[in-house]
């Protein structure tokens, strides 16, 4: 297993991202010049307060929004830009009529590649993300976790550099979770991917992260940004980590008691 | 599976007592046979005109068969042209939606004045039917498709059609599905009425002619076989949606370890 930082070459940033949503009677602004980067091969976690705008940044990355202003830079190595970046969205988006190896294999029959190929790749990823044996059955006879590894292994075999994770493990049982959170930190360093993950779960980011970004409330900016050195595997409780969450956690407090 | 076998053998047993009830009653008060004919009676006209039934039959079935497929492709395509184009819906939805109070049945007599008295004003009647149906319901099921999903279908750089194929049609099968159930047996009513006003063959056709000639227990026969084409045909719908729609039957429990969804 590696761990060292590769380098700090950024593969996807946002700059100066603003946005707002128009309802019927008034604009609410949703990001206010957010910027983030996501240096290639790190793991980059946001988090902020619900509702604060981190779902529309991602779609805004993932190409599926357009910004009101801003830019968004995409580093690609020779590869089309518009296929480096990965989108899982918050609710897994599964399709039902498809068997979880007809929902694996989803992005490659989209880029027209043989249906063989996609399948054989696919039931490797089952095997290493535990699915194993359920590739012929559909979503909905599978359990929340094995739903959330489905569309992980979805977003993974898109084969798409950057994979941006809106609240992966969100609808998990905390022990689910832990445990999930091990099998990705796993699956990264083996394949090697840039990841932008989006939680609102203090433990889970500063557990697995390279770089945290704090979001402040509606209109979102960036507040804070925390690089962590720290060599993986890491132990959950260890003594500097306990003291970023505090950091983290009093951050969080005070923009709640400001308010 | 047993629980299901139990509930047929139940319905078969109550059908039956229905039917003992009418074959004793008949004999017990004399009901002549040109009002109402026993059971036993309509069994064995079925059989002994099985020949004359079936020609009739077949030229209804024709008529219900192509009239639902015109019905379906039309009220498909229809449906796509709403779903697709925002103006021609603001124009065409409301036309559908009100032209669904006026009862095909009414004007059925129109049809058969318009389309003659063979297979083609039948059919219409029949396409009329399941047509509103399909409509209504295959539009329903183009829009119930989550944002999400076409949020990530755009995300893997899918195209519109890769986007029809691979999420709204079959996000819209189930409703499809039950326009078509309710069309179906629709349909061979449409049909049957369509040859009452005006036919030269057909199931319909022969009950007025039966009628005419108080020949009931024939007109009974018909029914009876106007009955067995609708289930025929019902079954076949259902059996394509089973086949189709294998996902809406979970043939195994989730887990509730590991999850909480
Ligand atoms: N398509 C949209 N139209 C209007 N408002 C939206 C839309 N998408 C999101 N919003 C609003 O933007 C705000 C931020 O939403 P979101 O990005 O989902 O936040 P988060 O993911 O941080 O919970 C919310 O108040 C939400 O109501
Ligand atoms: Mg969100």
């Amino acid at each position: 297993m590696n761990n060292e930082r590769t380098s700090s070459v950024t593969v996807l940033a946002a700059t100066g991202i603003t946005k707002s949503f128009a309802s019927p009677d008034k604009t609410i602004p949703v990001l206010s010049k957010v910027s983030i980067s996501i240096p290639r091969g790190d793991w980059v976690t946001i988090i902020g307060p619900s509702g604060g705008g981190k779902t529309t940044l991602v779609k805004i990355l993932a190409g599926i929004l357009i910004p009101d202003s801003g830019k968004i830079i995409i580093e690609a190595k020779g590869e089309d830009p518009r296929r480096v970046v990965a989108y899982m969205p918050q609710n897994d988006s599964l399709l039902p009529w498809r068997t979880s190896l007809g929902n694996a294999i989803l992005a490659s029959q989209i880029e027209g590649r043989s249906r063989k190929e996609g399948q054989s790749e696919a039931r490797e990823l089952f095997g290493r993300f535990g699915l194993a044996g359920f590739e012929n059955l559909y979503p909905s006879e599978l359990s929340g976790g094995m739903r959330q590894r489905l569309a992980l292994i979805r977003t993974f075999l898109s084969h798409r550099e950057v994979l941006l994770l809106d609240e992966p493990l969100g609808s998990l049982d905390p022990l689910t979770r832990t445990t999930m959170q091990e099998w990705l930190l796993l699956v990264w360093q083996e394949l090697g991917k840039s990841i932008l993950l989006v939680t609102h779960d203090v433990d889970e980011a500063i557990f697995l992260s390279d770089l945290i970004y704090l979001f402040s409330r509606r209109p979102a900016h960036v507040r804070r940004h925390f690089n962590i050195e720290l060599p993986r595997p890491r132990a959950r409780t260890a003594q500097s980590l306990m003291e970023l969450k505090t950091k983290i956690l009093d951050l969080i407090h005070t923009e709640t008691l400001n308010g | 599976m047993a629980r299901l076998i139990k509930s047929y053998i139940a319905t078969a047993l109550f059908l039956l007592l229905l039917l003992s009830l009418w074959e004793v009653g008949v004999h017990l008060f004399h009901v002549p046979f040109y009002i109402l004919p026993s059971p036993s009676r309509i069994l064995l006209v079925f059989f002994t005109r099985l020949p004359l039934l079936f020609s009739h039959g077949a030229v209804t079935l024709l008529e219900v068969g192509l009239g639902m497929f015109l019905g379906v492709t039309g009220g498909i395509t229809l449906a796509l042209i709403i779903f697709y184009s925002p103006f021609l819906e603001s124009v065409l939805y409301p036309f559908i939606i009100t032209s669904q109070m006026i009862p095909v049945f009414a004007i059925a007599p129109l049809l058969v004045i318009w389309f003659g008295y063979g297979l083609w004003s039948k059919a219409t009647v029949a396409a009329l039917i399941v047509f509103f149906p399909i409509v209504v319901n295959t539009v329903d099921g183009l829009r119930s498709v989550n944002s999400e999903t076409i949020d990530l279908l755009h995300s893997l750089k899918a195209n519109e059609r890769q986007i029809f194929w691979y999420v709204r049609l079959p996000a819209s099968l189930p409703s499809i599905f039950s326009g078509l159930k309710l069309g179906v047996t629709l349909s061979v009513v449409g049909a049957t009425i369509g040859e009452w006003i005006g036919a030269r063959k057909g199931l319909g056709f022969l009950m007025i002619q039966s009628n005419a000639m108080l020949r009931i227990d024939l007109v009974f026969a018909s029914i009876l076989t106007l009955s067995l084409i609708g289930l025929l045909l019902f079954a076949t719908v259902r059996i394509i949606e089973l086949r189709l729609l294998q996902w809406r039957r979970p043939r195994r429990k989730p887990k509730t370890s590991g999850g909480n969804h």
